[in-house]
């Protein structure tokens, strides 16, 4: 169970921010995050999970990742000599499994 | 997203049965802006030269840039295809096509010394396997107030490594239930300067250290002989402080709060658990009256060592301040945009 201490002062940005208080943004008094209307309005203690569980990917969003990759181009060739099989690279900038 | 469309259409997973798969990041293979220069300046990397000359042949020809996309090859390193695309059809075209090229290949034409292709550096040959491994997934949580018909749910990974002194950071040094302990600053730095950042829709630049502010901190919700669960709460202001030099520059600001949980193993040494859920807004103009742009989450676990793609090192492990990360003898990363490049500023972005 979460257990936050309420208030967090960080005088130097100017900021006093309740972290129980996400749509007070002191940059945008006011602003609530906008969202879909199935995400609360700000990240508490109590609805740490709901954001988790929002942020996390499904199995379906990652049926593409299930495929057998090798993760470098190195380990391809070498597997694929192995196999005496053509070697199928993806290469983008960012590594495709990671961030790209 | 583009890796899903195509990877997910039913003919290509049928057809990929014969092919053994690979991915990888092309900037570094690829040799930096160009392969030519790499060359001329000492890159002599075996698997970066492998890939160079086998790329070559492909869609984007023999030149500097890009060398993106999805390429065929035999064991051997002979080019048989390629193609950059997210139609599963061009992709499909292309597969059959180099299938069959490989059919007709003599076998001695085939295959090929892997240990040719055998890398100089990898940044994985910096994990800290006795550290922390994170997982970072980066989604949108919406467009923002203006477009609220069409959301932005588009999501992201990478990873962020500590070491095993770095780990230990995140508590304190004499745990006491209560007590709040705050997070070195290196520690905070690196997960804002390298993980907080605009990066659901692909790559974004670092923030510097003069350009986050704020703090981590950690409290000891209960401890025993054998673990010490800490809750970790904390706050973030980025602001990008200089001119934009080049595409890949952060967002004039993210904001940002966190909040998590983690168990320590005393006895290991290591997380049983961690989570860390972070919160933000992304704004691409300094303007305190402004909207955000965009509401951005990032969620932080455990890597699952049995995952060979969970191993990934960081996207931006180079710009992390350790000792203990290797560094390649032949850095890519220190190009100078053009002055072309260097007109476009924070105005016109």
């Amino acid at each position: 169970m979460l257990h936050i201490k309420p208030i967090f002062a960080i005088s130097s940005l100017g900021l006093v921010i309740s972290l129980g208080a996400m749509a007070s943004d002191p940059a945008n008094p006011g602003i609530p995050i906008p969202n879909s209307g199935t995400l609360p309005n700000e990240l508490t203690e109590s609805n740490f999970l709901q954001w988790r569980n929002h942020i996390q990917v499904s199995e379906a969003e990652l049926s593409w990742q299930k495929l057998p990759w090798e993760t470098s181009f190195h380990a391809g060739i070498a597997q694929a000599g192995k196999l005496n099989k053509p070697l199928l690279l993806w290469v983008m900038n960012g590594h495709p499994m990671g961030c790209t | 997203m583009g890796r899903q469309s195509v990877w997910t259409d039913e003919t290509i997973r049928k057809l990929i049965g014969d092919f053994v798969l690979a991915t990888d990041e092309v900037w570094r293979l690829q040799g930096g802006r160009d392969m030519n220069q790499y060359r001329a300046a000492g890159g002599s990397d075996p698997e970066c030269l492998g890939f160079q000359d086998m790329a070559a042949e492909g869609h984007y020809g023999p030149g500097g840039g890009t060398k993106q996309g999805i390429y065929v090859c035999s064991p051997s390193g002979k080019f048989l295809g390629s193609i950059n695309s997210l139609s599963p059809q061009s992709v499909r075209e292309m597969l059959e096509r180099s299938l069959k090229i490989w059919q007709n290949l003599p076998q001695t034409e085939r295959q090929g010394n892997p240990q040719t292709v055998q890398p100089a550096h990898r940044w994985e040959w910096s994990s800290p396997t006795d550290g922390l491994i994170l997982k970072e997934t980066i989604r949108y949580l919406s467009n923002g107030p203006v477009d609220q018909q069409n959301p932005d749910h588009r999501f992201n990974f990478d990873f962020a490594w500590f070491n095993a002194f770095e780990a230990k950071q995140f508590l304190p040094s004499k745990p006491v239930v209560g007590k709040r302990h705050k997070v070195p600053e290196a520690i905070y730095q690196r997960l804002t300067q390298c993980h907080l950042l605009n990066t659901a829709h692909g790559e974004s630049g670092t923030y510097h250290t003069d350009q986050v502010q704020g703090e981590l901190w950690a409290e000891v919700v209960s401890l025993d002989e054998n673990q010490i669960r800490i809750q970790l709460t904390g706050l973030n202001q980025s602001n990008r402080n200089r001119p934009v030099t080049h595409g890949l520059s952060p967002p004039a600001k993210i904001t940002s709060e966190l909040i998590g949980l983690a168990t320590w193993n005393r006895k290991t040494h290591q997380f049983l658990r961690f989570e860390l859920v972070a919160i933000g807004k992304i704004f691409h103009q300094v303007n305190l009256e402004a909207a955000p742009d965009k509401i951005i989450g990032w969620y932080f676990t455990l890597a699952d060592p049995e995952q060979p793609f969970e191993q990934l090192p960081p996207t931006h492990l180079r710009a992390y301040t350790a000792d203990w990360v290797e560094q390649p003898r032949f850095t890519l990363h220190d190009y100078r945009p053009s002055s072309k490049e260097q007109m476009k500023t924070e105005d016109n972005q």
